[in-house]
């Protein structure tokens, strides 16, 4: 990425906002006064931001400050991968069905058009089921889903680009398929892609909590900000802070993410003229 | 022998025939001007030779390079031909640009592909060519971004990239209708000292008879999907032999003497491709139209150094509907 875009201020403010909440992500646990899952006997439950808890304590007395850095390390990992496996899977279904055409694209959507009509509750039980509750098929169930959106997007890119002259230019130089959808198709997909990319994050961290919410998702003692949101709502009217605090950090990175995509896909769109 | 031989190419678009027995010949080291207004078949005859007319396209006759059939060729084929052997300049230098990549990357990879090239090569044998079409700074302008460029020096790029595999035959689909008058023909230039350096045979398809009268050796007329008339750049523009060519040189502009009112034009509209006339498809606008013309197409056949296809002045027993003479070229 090119240097200039971060002199953007729509563009660096969100990126910098997200920098933060990763870092204390990463390093929060490590500065937080006792683990995450560890009782403070002294203080009072659900104690009031202080010096000694700066977000205060949950209902067990358990250091809010740690648990929800904890609980974003989970949400974002769920938003990583999910973008991760967005763009692996997406890009390759959506150029590839979009650059052949014909039936290769028939067969290649209706298998994306099948995942999309799956009930994705029904589906995520099933792998409960199945598997049992294990943090990873949080990752599984969001990942084989959060893939469609950028297929279909990638596809119909693809097909617009395809009558793009410097394509045909690329066929009569000469070049294989392989070399031409590499080189030429993806790259100049890179815009929608960002933008799709940024609002999948926030979508796999929304699902996350959602399935935390209803219990589906992260188990006790490891939590995650949908967990958090969710013990904390309950107890809202006595401890706010138990759902301010994980709330707010599920927003504002919800809105970084879908403030820097915006910016992002203003800035990248490829001067033409 | 030919570089390219065009045999009874008709191309149909589901119901609508849009070229209907086109044939001609290049030699190697010939430039070939291919002349007609909007949808009468030119860049479709381009399009058909490189193989990207979509696949739902009809595509009947024949298209030979030196002795290698392309029609019908499978894609690994045509892909060793195109960007080594024939080469293709589009339109429009706007759109013809990745504008994701480096003018350097996108001129290196018809090497990397045809050649195997190592990239350091193929850019240093693309500096030479930005240098041949005249581009200053060569080095500088692979580093830059299509938009960087301007739409003459687009061109050139373009042209140059076309160049990079020393291709033996070059289609130019209306080179320079997307700049203004100077830079064409400035790009005009530099596509002819190319040619007659490298020994390039050039397809040049324009509407415009000034390009041709300066750029091509032979040129070819086509109307309404056909070639009616087919010779000597020179000859054909001072002794048109074909009426649609006559009508065609009569529509020039004047510099000299007083001038018109209103600029001469050709009376009604070319035929819609799926309305064709019966028998020639000019005869509704023709000043001199006969009764055979409106009943039988006539037959493109060459006479001395020229081919037309035309009633007007043949003797009258011939109203053959039958072969196509395909020698003329």
């Amino acid at each position: 990425m090119k240097p200039a875009l971060l002199r953007q201020p729509a563009i660096a403010v969100p990126a910098a906002i997200l920098l933060l909440i990763v870092l204390l992500a990463v390093i929060g646990p490590w500065l937080a006064p006792q683990p995450f899952d560890a009782i403070d006997f002294d203080a009072e439950w659900g104690a009031a931001p202080s010096a000694a808890h700066p977000f205060g304590t949950d209902d067990l007395g358990r250091d809010l400050f740690a648990r929800v850095c904890i609980g974003g390390r989970l949400s974002l990992a769920v938003g990583l991968v999910s973008t991760l496996v967005s763009l692996a899977i997406g890009i390759a279904w959506g150029a590839v069905a979009g650059w052949f055409g014909g039936r290769v694209d028939a067969v290649m959507m209706r298998v994306v058009d099948i995942l999309y009509a799956l009930p994705f509750m029904f589906f995520v039980i099933l792998l409960m089921v199945l598997f049992g509750r294990h943090e990873l098929l949080i990752f599984v169930a969001i990942g084989a889903v959060s893939w469609l959106d950028m297929a279909r997007i990638v596809r119909g890119q693809t097909l617009a680009l395809r009558r793009q002259p410097f394509i045909d230019a690329a066929v009569v130089s000469g070049l294989g398929n392989a070399a031409i959808l590499v080189r030429h198709v993806v790259p100049n997909l890179l815009g929608v892609v960002i933008v799709c990319a940024t609002l999948t994050v926030p979508q796999a961290i929304l699902v996350e909590s959602f399935l935390s919410f209803l219990g589906l998702g992260i188990q006790e003692p490891a939590t995650s900000w949908g967990a958090l949101v969710n013990d904390g709502a309950r107890a809202m009217e006595a401890t706010p802070w138990g759902l301010i605090f994980p709330a707010g950090f599920l927003v504002l990175t919800l809105l970084a993410f879908n403030w820097l995509g915006d910016a992002l896909r203003a800035a990248l769109d490829a001067p033409r003229r | 022998m030919s570089l390219l031989t065009v045999d009874a190419l008709r191309v149909r678009h589901r119901a609508v025939t849009v070229l209907d027995g086109v044939s001609f010949a290049i030699a190697a080291g010939e430039s070939l001007g291919l002349v007609g207004e909007s949808g009468s078949g030119k860049s479709q005859t381009a399009l058909a030779v490189l193989g990207l007319l979509p696949g739902t396209a009809t595509v009947e006759g024949s298209i030979r390079f030196r002795d290698e059939e392309l029609l019908g060729a499978g894609r690994a084929q045509l892909d060793r031909v195109r960007g080594s052997r024939i080469a293709m300049v589009f339109q429009d230098p706007m759109s013809s640009l990745n504008p994701y990549l480096r003018i350097g990357v996108q001129m290196a990879e018809v090497l990397q592909q045809h050649r195997g090239s190592s990239r350091a090569a193929a850019l240093h044998a693309a500096a030479r060519l930005l240098d041949a079409v005249r581009i200053s700074d060569p080095r500088r302008r692979l580093t830059q971004y299509p938009h960087e460029l301007s739409g003459g020096m687009r061109q050139r790029v373009l042209i140059a990239m076309a160049l990079m595999a020393q291709p033996e035959l070059l289609i130019a689909d209306e080179p320079t209708t997307a700049l203004d008058v100077s830079v064409q023909a400035e790009v005009l230039a530099v596509l002819d000292d190319l040619r007659r350096d490298l020994g390039l045979a050039l397809l040049l398809i324009t509407h415009d008879l000034g390009v041709v009268s300066g750029n091509c050796e032979r040129m070819a007329v086509m109307y309404a999907g056909r070639i009616v008339e087919a010779g000597n750049t020179a000859d054909v523009l001072t002794r048109p032999a074909h009426p649609y060519t006559a009508a065609l040189l009569a529509t020039r502009p004047v510099l000299e003497g007083p001038r018109p009112i209103r600029l001469p034009s050709i009376a009604g509209q070319p035929p819609d491709p799926a309305r064709r006339p019966q028998g020639c498809a000019f005869s509704p606008r023709c000043q001199q139209v006969m009764p055979i013309c409106r009943t039988h197409a006539p037959v493109l056949r060459q006479q001395r150094d020229r081919s037309r296809a035309c009633h007007v002045g043949d003797e009258p027993s011939l109203p053959t509907d039958g072969a196509v003479d395909r020698n003329f070229a």
